[in-house]
């Protein structure tokens, strides 16, 4: 097992796995050709949707988890633990996580005006880049300045994800910024999970929007980027309750908030940092409303989907149990030996009799499922979300940059929202000036899948 | 009207002329009555009474009281002669030990050619003689394990000196020389007195505290064959016995087997090896073995001449019997289990090394060099106290806190204790975590949140046990009110409600 921390004389931790040192440091490199993946394969889904070549959802998870596979599999040969970190899913609409279906026929296909939610993530060694872009599918096919843009609700929250994911990359990047005279602050706070929620529920309430429960801001580590099955202490952030059933308790409304992240300790340099922010329209109902927090849903609107069954799995390594079913047992070696500590879909599984064994496991909680959850509400909620994964970056030559390991580069939808940004501070942030933050989006190389590669995967 | 003593019956049979209004308690089976119950009841413990059953069982008719008693003396009388007869022991030392059973074969080999030769040569050779016929009176001398256990205890009260090993009377008080058959003879002397009339007997059986039956058949069968030998005699043929023991006793060297015949080894672990490989002799301690020359030559001339069996009580007539023997019955072994056998050989030995220390042993060395503590004089000060007897300090044992551990400090063993031996002895397949899974089960066990730690298969089987247990007392609540108001009359908690 190896300690991703040393202790120094008892006092100093030197965390030699996490830390980011410099752009060329063999972690951030991992983390760049991770991302690197990760925004090739979303930019090649996105166009493929857009223009209009895939309709039909379960090509979308299979041609991205097929993607991801692939070219992770020509990089970085001598280490085995890579691949996908997080199932190709396609959510729509009031759907906000988990849908990747395992049959093409009873897959759901996209329909105009569609709101599409495409989450992916990639990992090597542990080091993740977790990604997900919401787009309207559009009947046509035409050039932006052709045709009107959104407008409505949808806009709003399209918008608001997008501008809210956007103040709090730089708002992470100003902690590079300030570093020399006062370490992690923007405007003489520091920015910690206080500040970052500030951040977005400012925005969630300028446009007249809620956040979904499950939204987090947090720093991740190698192999811990908040899966459901690891409680993790020493969190650094901010998480708008919980989507998980487990880290839920009594009370549906108030989530484990204080015990799994601390919101006051500082970013720093050289860290990774998740940005993962969902919001939806609101439907009008008090009651759906986080008690605690008014610009939050409550938890109990989120319930899972009545009929689809979850397909998307994480091991709970904490559990060790022997099975007595032949398949449960056959698809836990399987598991064991070669899945990571990621979510992976049920495809993946080469076992026979996978799906009798999988049912099994998750009965002996020895595996989490990730259940298709929806919003309830009449009429129902839409949910828009953006996901990116940040390297807080020191630099040798300059003060350093906050790097968009994926989702920087992709143009939001055409939309157009009523509302605006009124905070000063989030102005500056979202300027082009970025308050002085130096941004670098990981470019996605030219993904051009071909008809036999899918095959290949599939097999 | 006939006198009637008090122990007397009155004989009843029929057609007698007793009256018959002699109220009389009577016994059927010997024909006889009594005036009171209570004689009637002491008769039938008799023996007479009993032999009277016995004779109806057999259909006999019934004897009186006085043939009864002749009969009894009859019997005794032949038992007596029998023992005498089967008692008779007789040894012909001239003739190498030759035993007589029976007083005409005795007799009869005196008068013998050969008996004859024996003694011209017993004189030449000059064995000493208690009589002119060149035998010793034995009677029950046997030269059997029992009786030569009696004569240990025999000697006048005195106890038995532990001799050196180089002599003869063994520690373990065997004196040398006897067989299996004279046990037989032996016990059979040893009745002789437990059934005996004679007082004398049943004195001495009565004053002798110890409860050894060979000492007074000694005696007795000595006596009765003799007419009276005192102590000394015993102990004095006891001397003579290892004399000739020693004499005729053929000679054992060093680079000999103590088993076989097998002779000529190079030097003497060459001559234990081949023991230990052919006869599998195991040297007991051979960490404290001091003297191992010694102890091979102690057991030779056990063996060689003593005759005895190393393991067992077995004496033979010769080194080749008692080898016979040894080799048959595999008892080719040093036995060390009992104190007293450990006793027997422990001069060999020196355990002074496993004592346990109770100082300290710097203390007790002077600073070759002088104190600066530089590592070089350290080192001198380390290769001096290394010099002096080995001290085994296994003895610091460390207890581990659940008492389930020993440590042993020098070999850095740890030993487990037996109850978990199920557990070491599980060879589960190793399952070698990858770095996500290390790295995933660390960060969650580093977690404070151990009071929400909840174990959800575990409720959940807790609350279908709980709600199994309601059921079952909503069922017995329901099923008792049909009896249970249904007490039909006091019932107090005393007295048993």
């Amino acid at each position: 097992m190896s300690l991703q921390e040393i202790v120094v004389d008892g006092e100093e931790t030197v965390d030699t796995k996490n830390a980011l040192i410099s752009l060329d440091s063999p972690i951030s490199m991992k983390y760049v050709a991770a991302g690197r993946i990760a925004q090739s394969v979303l930019s090649y889904l996105v166009r493929e949707v857009t223009e209009r070549r895939m309709t039909n959802v379960y090509d979308i998870c299979q041609a991205g988890d097929s993607l991801i596979e692939l070219e992770t599999s020509k990089i970085y040969k001598n280490v085995d633990e890579k691949g996908v970190a997080a199932p190709t899913t396609v959510d729509v609409n009031n759907c906000v996580q988990g849908y990747s279906p395992v049959n093409r026929d009873s897959a759901y296909i996209l329909s105009n005006g569609d709101i599409v939610k495409i989450s992916l993530g990639v990992h090597i060694d542990g080091y993740t880049s977790l990604v997900s872009h919401t787009l309207i599918a559009l009947p046509t096919i035409v050039p932006n300045d052709q045709v009107a843009p959104t407008t409505g609700v949808l806009a709003d929250v399209i918008c608001a994800t997008y501008l809210a994911t956007e103040a709090v990359t730089s708002l992470l990047g100003t902690v590079l910024y300030r570093y020399e005279n006062q370490s992690g602050c923007y405007g003489n706070r520091p920015v910690n999970g206080e500040r970052i929620r500030e951040i977005v529920e400012s925005v969630a309430k300028t446009f007249q929007v809620k956040i979904v429960p499950g939204s987090a801001v947090r720093r991740i580590k190698r192999f811990l980027v908040g899966q459901d099955t690891v409680h993790e202490v020493d969190v650094k952030g901010y998480m708008w309750g919980s989507i998980s059933i487990e880290a839920m308790t009594d009370d549906p409304d108030e989530g484990d908030l204080k015990k799994m992240i601390d919101t006051e300790a500082p970013a720093d340099r050289g860290e990774a940092w998740l940005v993962d922010i969902s919001m939806c329209t609101f439907s009008g109902l008090e009651s759906d409303l986080n008690q605690k927090n008014g610009l939050q849903l409550s938890r109990r609107t989120l319930k899972p989907h009545r009929d689809l069954k979850s397909t998307i799995f994480t091991r709970d390594y904490n559990r060790i149990l022997s099975m007595k079913l032949k398949s449960a047992r056959g698809v836990l070696i399987e598991i064991d030996s070669r899945k990571s500590v990621y979510p992976f879909h049920l495809s993946s599984l080469s076992t026979s009799g996978a799906a009798l064994g999988v049912a099994a496991l998750v009965n002996a909680e020895i595996m989490a499922p990730m259940r298709v959850m929806m919003i309830q509400g009449s009429p129902a909620p839409i949910a828009a979300r953006e996901r990116t994964t940040l390297l807080l970056m020191p630099s040798a030559k300059h003060v350093g940059d906050v790097v968009k390991l994926s989702g920087g580069g992709i143009k939001p939808s055409w939309v157009h929202s009523e509302f605006e940004v009124t905070d000063e501070e989030i102005i500056e942030l979202l300027s082009e000036k970025r308050a002085g933050v130096r941004l670098r989006n990981i470019q996605g190389i030219e993904v051009n899948m071909v008809k036999e590669d899918v095959q290949e995967m599939e097999v | 009207m006939s006198a009637v003593t008090a122990s007397s019956p009155l004989q009843v049979t029929a057609g007698s002329s007793a009256p018959s209004n002699a109220a009389l308690f009577t016994c059927n089976s010997c024909g006889v009555g009594f005036p009171t119950p209570d004689m009637q009841r002491r008769h039938m413990k008799t023996d007479w009474h009993r032999y009277n059953l016995k004779r109806r069982v057999a259909t006999l008719p019934p004897i009186s009281a006085e043939i009864f008693a002749e009969r009894v003396l009859q019997q005794m009388d032949a038992t007596r002669k029998n023992e005498e007869k089967l008692s008779f022991v007789q040894i012909c030392r001239a003739c190498g030990n030759k035993r007589f059973t029976s007083a005409g074969a005795y007799e009869n080999h005196l008068s013998s050619s050969r008996h004859k030769e024996n003694l011209k040569r017993a004189e030449q050779v000059g064995l000493r003689q208690d009589d002119d016929n060149g035998s010793t009176i034995s009677g029950a001398r046997d030269h059997s394990p029992d009786w030569s256990v009696a004569s240990s205890t025999f000697s006048l009260g005195e106890p038995v000196q532990p001799l050196q090993y180089h002599t003869f009377g063994f520690r373990d008080g065997r004196v040398a020389g006897g067989s299996k058959k004279s046990l037989r003879r032996h016990k059979a002397s040893s009745s002789v007195t437990t059934s005996s009339v004679a007082g004398d007997d049943l004195d001495s059986i009565i004053d002798d505290g110890a409860t050894d039956f060979a000492r007074p058949s000694i005696r007795s069968a000595a006596s009765s064959a003799v007419g009276g030998l005192d102590a000394e005699d015993e102990d004095e043929d006891i001397d003579s016995i290892i004399e000739r023991k020693l004499q005729s006793a053929v000679k054992l060297p060093i680079n000999a087997c103590i088993f076989c015949s097998a002779q000529n080894f190079s030097d003497i672990d060459a001559t234990v090896s081949h023991m230990q490989h052919d006869h599998g002799l195991f040297v007991p301690e051979k960490d404290y073995l001091v003297d191992l020359q010694g102890l091979i030559t102690y057991l030779s001339e056990k063996v060689s001449i003593g005759n005895a069996c190393l393991y067992c009580s077995f004496i033979g007539r010769s080194l080749n019997s008692v080898r016979d023997h040894m080799v048959a019955k595999q008892h080719c072994k040093i036995p060390h289990d009992t104190e007293d056998e450990q006793l027997e050989i422990s001069s060999f030995y020196d355990f002074s090394s496993s004592y346990p220390d109770d100082y300290e042993e710097e203390d007790d060395w002077d600073d070759v060099a002088s104190g600066d503590g530089s590592a070089e004089d350290e080192a001198e000060t380390v290769q001096v106290a290394n010099i002096g007897p080995q001290r085994r300090t296994e003895s610091n044992l460390v207890l581990d806190p659940t008492g389930l551990e020993l440590s042993l400090p020098l070999s850095r063993l740890r030993i487990g204790h037996r109850s978990l031996a199920r557990y070491y002895r599980q060879s589960l397949r190793p399952t070698e975590p990858r770095e996500g899974q290390s790295i995933v089960i660390a960060a969650s066990s580093r977690q404070m949140l151990a009071s929400i730690s909840r174990d959800p298969v575990k409720e959940r089987l807790t609350k279908t046990d709980w709600r199994d247990q309601r059921d079952k007392q909503n069922r017995d609540i329901r099923r008792e009110q049909r009896y249970i108001n249904q007490q039909k009359h006091y019932r107090d908690p005393m007295l048993g409600g």
